[in-house]
């Protein structure tokens, strides 16, 4: 008897303290910080390059002159079906390709990659509704609070964006993506399947420094679920980067034409 | 007199800029887009042979200009403009159809609106979303103005500052871009600049009371009005879709 009390007591203040927490408001114009993750490769200070003669020929299995296969130790880990998809990209990329570049087509960038915002992004938020809007090629993100599901027809008709749902836990943001199309990338060109789903908790790590830890599972592609943490800041009202500009984007192709 | 109408007028004015803002927020659909179809043959006047041959100067039969008696009124110029764009889409090429190219409508022309509509409120912007081709417009409603490098750069959806006068929200829209179309083809100038009172009408209807001045391309402002009915929630009608309008571009290579 005594610990189901004590446990209803644990519940009931959760519940007052959720009660009494106004949600943060996180509209506003940010900007990535180090939206490209810190540079790891290259060579050591110091290690100049002592080589003699020609530098050695590119192989299959090792497409790096380091001899590793070109992805960060923090880079997703893809199960072999999807590094060799991978390695296909590569390839494409590497020979000049855009066949696999989705933002020079341009195409919204896709969860999770258009929450790297390599350019700036807007954040309006109401009390059922929080909305991402990423300049690169003007992409739009709804996230619905008002605890709707999605419904059949938009499971099975899977988009960039995808389908998310969030609700408030305290200050933070939590936010679950479904329905997610399986051309896009999970960062850079890391390929996914269509059974990937996005968790992310979003919340100001201090005031006008959003953070978003993104959690990516996908039991086809990844061999283990892969984290990430983004961090965006505030543009100041009156600084003259608190107003994103319309991108556009098929001015480009119409001329590339 | 007079002090006792001025008192009444100012407690009136007073408590109507006391009150708070409507809420825009929802998605909504147009009613009515394309207006009022006012054109075809009236009505027991069946065709009798042969119809006449179009000319240069009568593309249509019934010998105007093709142009209905409510649309824009264009200056000489606009006019010769608006007639070669007219032939260019007759004659089936899309090199004037922005939209076809997935770029966005534009300002006054993204309020019409033939998709869903997308309004995000807050207190010092306002949003509106066209579900055609993704694009995006912003509303500021804190007073700024424009800066120079913005006036320089036009865009489509051009940079627009609003203001409450009681339940309407007046929105002035300027630097806009000059290849976009007013209405349908209809052709404008760089000095178009865009007037609107917006304000729901009755719950759930949405009213856009639109004038467009363009001193080089129009003989006269243009006024238009919008009318949008709100999605309800539950509807399966209030989550709009990605349109990602270059898809259709890849698959067209």
């Amino acid at each position: 008897m005594k610990l189901p009390k004590i446990l209803l007591a644990i519940f009931a203040g959760a519940i007052s303290l959720g009660a009494q927490t106004t949600t943060p408001d996180f509209s506003g114009v940010y900007y990535p910080v180090n939206p490209f993750g810190r540079f790891t490769g290259g060579p050591r200070p110091g290690a100049a390059p002592q080589r003699q003669g020609p530098p050695p020929r590119p192989t299959a299995s090792a497409p790096l002159s380091d001899g590793s296969r070109g992805r960060a130790p923090d880079a997703p880990s893809l199960t072999p079906e999807y590094m060799a998809k991978w390695q296909a990209i590569s390839k494409t990329r590497i020979a000049g390709s855009p066949e696999y570049d989705l933002t020079a087509k341009c195409l919204p960038p896709g969860m999770p990659g258009m929450m790297s915002m390599a350019y700036g992004m807007e954040v309006m938020q109401t009390k059922d509704k929080i909305t991402f809007f990423s300049e690169l090629n003007d992409a739009l993100r709804r996230v619905y609070l008002d605890g709707r599901k999605p419904s059949e027809k938009v499971l099975e008709d899977p988009t960039y964006a995808g389908y998310s749902t969030g609700h408030w836990e305290g200050d933070t943001l939590v936010v679950d993506t479904v329905a997610l199309r399986d051309n896009t990338f999970i960062e850079g060109f890391t390929p996914h399947s269509d059974a990937m789903t996005v968790h992310e908790r979003i919340r100001l790590k201090e005031p006008g420094l959003l953070e978003d830890q993104i959690t990516v599972t996908d039991p086809k592609a990844l061999t283990k679920p892969w984290e990430t943490v983004k961090t965006y800041r505030k543009a100041k009202p009156g600084s003259g980067t608190d107003e994103l500009r319309e991108f556009a984007c098929a001015e480009g192709l119409g001329e590339a034409k | 007199m007079r002090a006792t109408a001025l008192v009444l007028w100012l407690g009136t004015a007073g408590a109507l800029c006391a009150q708070t803002p409507p809420d825009f927020s929802g998605v909504y659909y147009p009613i009515n887009p394309f207006g009022k179809f006012v054109g075809g043959p009236s009505k027991g006047s069946a065709p009798k042979g042969a119809p006449p041959r179009p000319t240069a100067s009568a593309p249509l039969a019934d010998g105007s200009t093709g142009r209905r008696p409510d649309e824009p009124s264009l200056k000489p110029e606009y006019m010769a403009k608006w007639q070669m764009i007219s032939k260019s889409l007759v004659a089936g090429s899309s090199e004037y159809d922005s939209t076809a190219k997935c770029l966005p409508p534009g300002m006054p022309a993204m309020m019409s609106m033939f998709y869903g509509m997308e309004v995000m409120q807050g207190k010092d912007k306002i949003t509106f979303f066209s579900e055609l081709n993704d694009a995006l417009r912003r509303v500021y409603l804190d007073g700024r103005k424009p800066a120079q490098k913005v006036l320089d750069d036009p865009t489509y959806a051009g940079y627009s500052m609003g203001h409450w006068e009681g339940d309407t929200l007046v929105v002035d829209t300027v630097a806009i871009r000059d290849d976009t179309f007013i209405e349908g083809i209809t052709p404008h100038s760089d000095a178009m600049t865009v007037k609107e009172r917006i304000r729901l009408k009755e719950p759930g209807l949405l009213e856009d009371r639109i004038i467009v001045t363009d001193p080089k391309a129009l003989t006269k402002p243009w006024e238009t009005v919008k009318t949008y009915r709100k999605a309800q929630p539950g509807s399966g009608t209030d989550e709009l879709r990605e349109f990602a309008c270059a898809e259709g571009i890849s698959d067209a290579k």
